[in-house]
């Protein structure tokens, strides 16, 4: 049975803040140039920690989009990416003058836990002789600010979107999700407009000594820049980044009825459950094989017309192994062929929000011709052999994208984007 | 788009774990009860396995493996999941693992600081004092390596898939009390749009925290609990002989929020239900009772539209475990559906904060016709 969805849905704004840069230009000259986000932590004293770098948004604050600071009192670093990120989004579309009904127009993104700050945090265990009495240290209004939906709500607040307002944590798919659920929501019909994508960052005390207490944290302290290293024999765990990625998904119409310039369309999405392991990933990949043919089946495409794959691919061992059979498994014969590369060899892994910064790398990929290399790929790994575009970007026309995210707990999610020439009768270019 | 040959998707489970019962006999008289049942807020619940009902071999093996990897609210929300999947008999549906998927309503997991105590005690200074600049080398050892694990919010849909190999589309909304709604409006949709034939929606959490949650309006009854309900289309309900809750006429969201941050939550209840009339095509004036964590007094603004239905809260019967009330709260509904209290018409359950968000889930009984649709 195939019949095209009646209401399609478009992207006609991006915004991030990554450590590569913090406008669509400078995030993209960054990856195509295959330069390193990476370096060591500033962000707090990480001198003593078994793992010491990171990838920082660096050079950045609110004050760079011409927001007071005063006006956002200590509110966590995921609050202020994604309200970076969601302002440039909204400017870069044009979209808040053409809002006629705002109860149809939402925000859901993949924000993950902010964490609360460290040192008050064991101040209040030594204080309290009892670990199980309530704490009093934190100032309400601060305490308020660390809840995973507030990126969500300020960015409510900040454009009047009065529509669905959601927040989803599924560990490192939960921007993915985000994304396809605002697909589908405008898909249905349920808003008009949708504000999605995701921020986190996971740089900070709790998020160091748990990713590194869990032995998935590269250990090369002494080479950040060569410590990501996708799919290289001497991979040796992933590298914790931060940043945001929001999208403006619209409904094509509404999108071309205003005139506005249109990256690509978001044709597919899927999601799927290793139902394994909470520590690991299915041997075989089985989740990330039925999510990545969910997006393909959603898309109405066949594998072979995908031309390029934004890969998890973390840097773990086990990730890039199990990725690598999965796509294999997905696309058959065409995995060989088609390129695949892991952005996070230059941003590191930015938790719950790198499936937004992918998928708007993917976007600027269908705009430019150009797709962006795996960096630090030296040494092939038998177990991975397929096209990982190493070290420098290359020219190569997309008409469809696949971007694939695997995370903690079995989940795994998967987007297709699409070129809207190619998938429409209408021709709709970019605004010269 | 709200078409009128839309499949009808009906609650065929449900599970509960909370201070007031898990049995859902227990659970529903202690609400009916003319007086309260004195509790001190805990769901009075071990975390041994028999706490998550009677089990299949496997998903004991599963579960009995995993419970050290679970964090409380985990062990609440998977115990809710199982209750519901036994209550609903969905394991002996025949339906594919592929088909079946999960979606929860949680808040944020809340740090507890039994984890690190070790860990800062083994970074005093010599005035006994914590010194920041030793937790790298000597505190972080003292960490359980599988500490952000049981952090995780996505925790509870997880292992529920995990104990019984669902590996359908899994999310987990994280917008506190309204979150659980939600839950059921995505679920819901992941059937309608064809991802799966069957799902599993729960909603799990606590308010007996180390740290305070909020001290603008300290928490009158703290509590926790969960509820989890099996969902799926009504054609095949009745083809395997499943006892129907309810059917789920619409489900929707709406924020009320001004740029200066002032929050409106009257107008985004209001938001709500407009919504969710206009999507179920239901006869507002078929709203026989509104089920709600909220005060009366916020729906003045939508009397008019709606005739005059009572308002209800099991808060002050359960206490208030944040997400895992506002599915406490889809429970009762659907027992007084299930029970005839609701012989006429539809409910509506209700949930909206402070902050401006709302959201809503409309249940009918699937016995009784309710919309436009079925009465003409």
């Amino acid at each position: 049975m195939s019949h095209r969805h009646s209401r399609r849905v478009v992207v006609t704004g991006i915004g991030v803040v990554t450590p590569l840069g913090s406008t669509i230009e400078t995030f993209w000259n960054g990856l195509t140039s295959g330069r390193s986000g990476i370096s060591e932590i500033t962000s707090f004293d990480a001198s003593n920690y078994p793992v010491r770098i990171a990838a920082e948004v660096k050079d950045w604050s609110l004050e760079s989009i011409g927001e007071n600071p005063r006006q956002w009192p200590q509110c966590p670093r995921q609050t202020m990416f994604s309200l970076g990120a969601g302002i440039s989004a909204v400017a870069d579309s044009g979209i808040v003058d053409s809002i006629d009904n705002p109860y149809r127009f939402g925000v859901y993104l993949g924000c993950g836990e902010p964490f609360v700050p460290f040192d008050s945090f064991a101040e209040s265990i030594e204080m309290d002789i009892s670990p199980t009495r309530p704490l009093r240290i934190y100032d309400p209004e601060v305490q308020q600010q660390y809840t995973p939906n507030m990126p969500a709500l300020q960015l409510a607040a900040r454009f009047g979107a009065r529509g669905p307002n959601l927040n989803c944590i599924a560990a490192c798919v939960s921007a993915t999700q985000a994304i396809g659920q605002s697909m589908r929501m405008i898909r249905r019909g349920d808003a008009d407009v949708m504000l999605c994508g995701g921020a986190h960052s996971c740089i900070h005390e709790f998020g160091v000594t748990g990713f590194s207490n869990l032995s998935a944290l590269s250990q090369r302290n002494d080479t950040p820049a060569q410590a990501s290293r996708p799919f290289d024999r001497d991979r040796d765990g992933f590298v914790i980044g931060e940043g945001a990625a929001v999208l403006v998904a619209e409904e094509y119409e509404h999108a071309r009825t205003r005139g506005a310039t249109i990256y690509g369309e978001i044709t597919g999405y899927g999601a799927a459950q290793d139902a394994y392991r909470v520590t690991d990933t299915h041997p075989e990949g089985r989740g990330t094989i039925a999510a990545m043919k969910r997006a393909l089946s959603d898309s109405q495409l066949n594998s072979d017309d995908i031309d390029y794959i934004s890969a998890h691919g973390t840097g773990t061992q086990l990730n890039d192994k199990v990725e690598t059979q999965s796509l294999k498994q997905a696309f058959g014969t065409h995995a060989s062929s088609v390129p695949v590369s892991s952005i996070k060899s230059m941003l590191g892994h930015s938790t719950t929000a790198c499936g937004a910064i992918e998928l708007a790398a993917c976007l600027l990929a269908l705009q430019s011709d150009v797709i962006p290399p795996t960096v630090n790929l030296d040494n092939k790994d038998p177990n991975c052999d397929l096209d990982y575009v190493p070290g420098a970007a290359r020219n190569h026309h997309c008409q469809h994208i696949l971007s694939n995210n695997i995370g903690f707990g079995g989940q795994n999610a998967a987007l297709v984007v699409s070129n809207v020439s190619q998938s429409a009768a209408e021709t709709v270019r970019r605004a010269a | 788009m709200n078409s009128p040959f839309r499949e009808c998707i009906v609650v065929t489970g449900l599970g509960v774990v909370s201070p007031i019962g898990w049995d859902l006999q227990q659970f529903w008289n202690n609400l009916q009860s003319p007086n309260k049942i004195q509790h001190d807020g805990t769901a009075q619940f071990s975390g041994h396995i028999d706490d998550f009902g009677p089990l299949a071999k496997d998903t004991k093996r599963l579960i009995r493996k995993s419970i050290k990897l679970m964090n409380r609210e985990t062990q609440l929300g998977v115990a809710a999941a199982q209750h519901a999947i036994t209550n609903s008999g969905l394991l002996n549906a025949d339906y594919q693992p592929d088909r079946i998927g999960v979606c929860f309503g949680a808040g944020n997991v809340e740090i507890r600081r039994s984890d690190f105590q070790a860990g800062v005690e083994a970074c005093q200074d010599l005035m006994l004092q914590f010194d920041p600049a030793l937790w790298g080398q000597l505190g972080v050892p003292h960490v359980d390596p599988l500490w952000i694990l049981r952090v995780l919010p996505n925790m509870p849909a997880c292992h529920a898939a995990i104990a019984n190999d669902l590996r359908g589309p899994n999310n987990t909304i994280t917008q506190a009390t309204v979150a659980s709604c939600m839950a059921f409006a995505e679920a819901r949709n992941a059937i309608l749009d064809g991802d799966a034939d069957a799902m599993i929606v729960g909603g799990t959490g606590t308010n007996l925290l180390e740290t305070l949650q909020s001290g603008i309006q300290p928490i009158a009854s703290p509590a926790e609990g969960a509820a989890a309900f099996v969902i799926e289309r009504r054609q095949r309900a009745i083809e395997r002989g499943a006892v129907i809750y309810g059917e789920i006429l619409g489900a929707s969201s709406a924020t009320a929020i001004d740029t200066d941050h002032r929050a409106r939550p009257s107008e985004a209840i209001a938001g709500v239900i407009d919504n969710a009339i206009c999507q179920s095509g239901l006869d507002p004036i078929l709203i026989h009772s509104i089920q709600t964590n909220r005060d009366a007094t916020e729906f003045d603004a939508i009397s008019g539209r709606i005739g005059e239905p009572p308002i209800n809260s099991i808060i002050d019967r359960t206490g208030d475990a944040a997400a895992g009330s506002s599915a406490l709260s889809i429970a009762a509904t659907l027992l007084a559906i299930h029970h005839g209290e609701n012989k006429t018409s539809a409910t509506i359950n209700i949930d909206a904060m402070d902050n401006g968000l709302a959201s809503c889930v409309v249940f009918a009984n699937s016995q009784v016709p309710a919309t436009a649709r079925d009465a003409a």
